[in-house]
């Protein structure tokens, strides 16, 4: 790590501090789910993050298929890693949520639903990059999944609302639909929880990064053998 | 030759090979057929399934039978090299994609009719009200999922584990499409279900979907 990740590692660690406080003791608790409220800080702020992390692996597809370069694809793919990760809390802490509200641990409404379906494309998105081979196959390949997923996931969205709908709306065309202590809270939780975001990409994709040149040195090297061997 | 030209020559070409040996036909119809009879027997026999269920094992059956003989061309043209000569051909690629397309939604047409009687004889659904609602969703339905597998399939066509990993991208993608055409069947067994406009709108939108993003993407990946 250098010296701007452990700044950045700092404020995010200082700012997730700040948001357990926020979220487990200064929030007040809501008048009918009491202090099962505290969980939705987590949930809806991982969800956001996760789609974020989603929209930037579109966007670095997008560039490598327009412009070229190994580091559109480490970034593509590293972001959906995160994302997914993201997804999962989403998907954990909203199951959580549900069992004492809704009496149950999944339900069929549209947000789940499509939530589930997110985890299970760039599920697919990891496994179809982890059994391609070659470089450029794997990149370009798996670029354009990236780029069909993302704009499948507004038409899954419509589809599954259409068919049916029971979740709670936080916040629509109106604004938040609640006080602003907690809108407060939420939007700080989604502030540290994208700076992580932030943070993680950045380690993710150098490490990435590093390991492809380790790689390309690795050939160079045995290029000088090779050639060395020739000359004996 | 002009892409219209080089569209029916791939077009025949496919329809002739299949004509020839119908591995994707016999592979997809008797997978479904048994996929039919063996959901029966999960569901106890049951003689009277509500229409929402007995078109969704319908279409259950035709979605998996289809990622069953998606890539019978692939190895066939890996085996003799014609998947090199089309990509020589002097067109546009999306070329290759729309033929492909267009043969593989009419094998899943043919096996989805095998699929649709064994249906009919075995789990005994009413008839349609309304046949023509039906047939949209048919030919609708084997559009829609022809699209989605064709791109899927050069997908996954380098992969080390393209007969898992043909389903697990399919589906996700194929979810509006899924539902649409089960919501469309079920309505016409049973017109009273509501008004089927809105499942109609997301069938079609999700055809023109497919119409429209793999031509932006197609080149790339079968250059990969």
């Amino acid at each position: 790590m250098n010296r701007w990740s452990w700044w950045l590692a700092g404020v995010a660690g200082a700012l997730g501090f700040a948001f357990l406080y926020l979220a487990l003791i200064w929030s007040p608790p809501e008048q009918q789910m009491g202090d099962l409220v505290r969980i939705m800080y987590f949930h809806v702020a991982s969800a956001w993050t996760a789609l974020c992390a989603f929209f930037v692996t579109f966007v670095a597809a997008l560039g490598l298929l327009l412009r070229g370069g190994e580091r559109w694809d480490v970034v593509s793919a590293c972001s959906a890693e995160i994302g997914l990760v993201y997804t999962t809390i989403t998907l954990v802490t909203g199951s959580l949520w549900a069992r004492p509200i809704w009496n149950t641990w999944w339900t069929w409404d549209p947000r789940l639903t499509t939530t589930l379906i997110l985890w299970f494309l760039y599920a697919g998105y990891l496994l179809l990059r982890a059994t391609l081979t070659g470089f450029e196959r794997r990149a370009k390949i798996s670029a354009a999944y990236a780029i069909i997923a993302f704009i499948d996931v507004p038409i899954i969205h419509m589809s599954v609302t259409w068919w049916r709908s029971i979740h709670p709306s936080v916040v629509d065309d109106s604004g938040f639909h609640m006080p602003p202590s907690m809108a407060g809270t939420l939007m700080f939780g989604f502030l540290s929880f994208f700076l992580l975001y932030l943070l993680l990409l950045w380690l993710r994709a150098r490490g990435a990064w590093q390991k492809l040149e380790i790689l390309r040195l690795g050939q160079a090297v045995r290029g000088l053998r090779l050639r060395e061997e020739r000359g004996r | 030759m002009t892409g219209w030209r080089a569209f029916l020559h791939l077009l025949w070409r496919d329809v002739r090979i299949e004509a020839r040996r119908p591995q994707f036909f016999a592979a997809s119809a008797s997978f479904g057929v048994l996929l039919v009879f063996v959901t029966g027997i999960a569901l106890d026999a049951a003689e009277h399934l509500p229409a929402e269920w007995v078109s969704g094992v319908l279409w259950l059956d035709i979605f998996y039978a289809a990622t069953v003989g998606v890539h019978r061309h692939d190895f066939k043209d890996q085996e003799w090299g014609g998947g090199e000569g089309v990509l020589l051909a002097p067109v546009d690629r999306s070329m290759i994609f729309y033929a492909r397309w267009v043969s593989v939604s009419l094998f899943i047409a043919a096996s989805g009719l095998v699929m649709a009687a064994a249906w009919f004889l075995l789990l005994n659904p009413p008839p349609p009200a309304q046949p023509g609602l039906f047939a949209f969703a048919l030919g609708a339905g084997a559009l829609g999922l022809g699209g989605v597998a064709t791109f899927v399939a050069a997908l996954t066509a380098h992969t080390r584990l393209r007969d898992v990993l043909t389903p697990l991208l399919l589906f996700p993608l194929a979810i509006p499409l899924f539902i649409g055409v089960v919501r469309l069947t079920a309505y016409a067994l049973e017109p009273t279900l509501g008004h089927p406009r809105v499942w109609v709108a997301d069938v079609l939108g999700y055809i023109a979907a497919m119409l429209v993003v793999p031509w932006l993407v197609y080149e790339w990946v079968m250059e990969g």
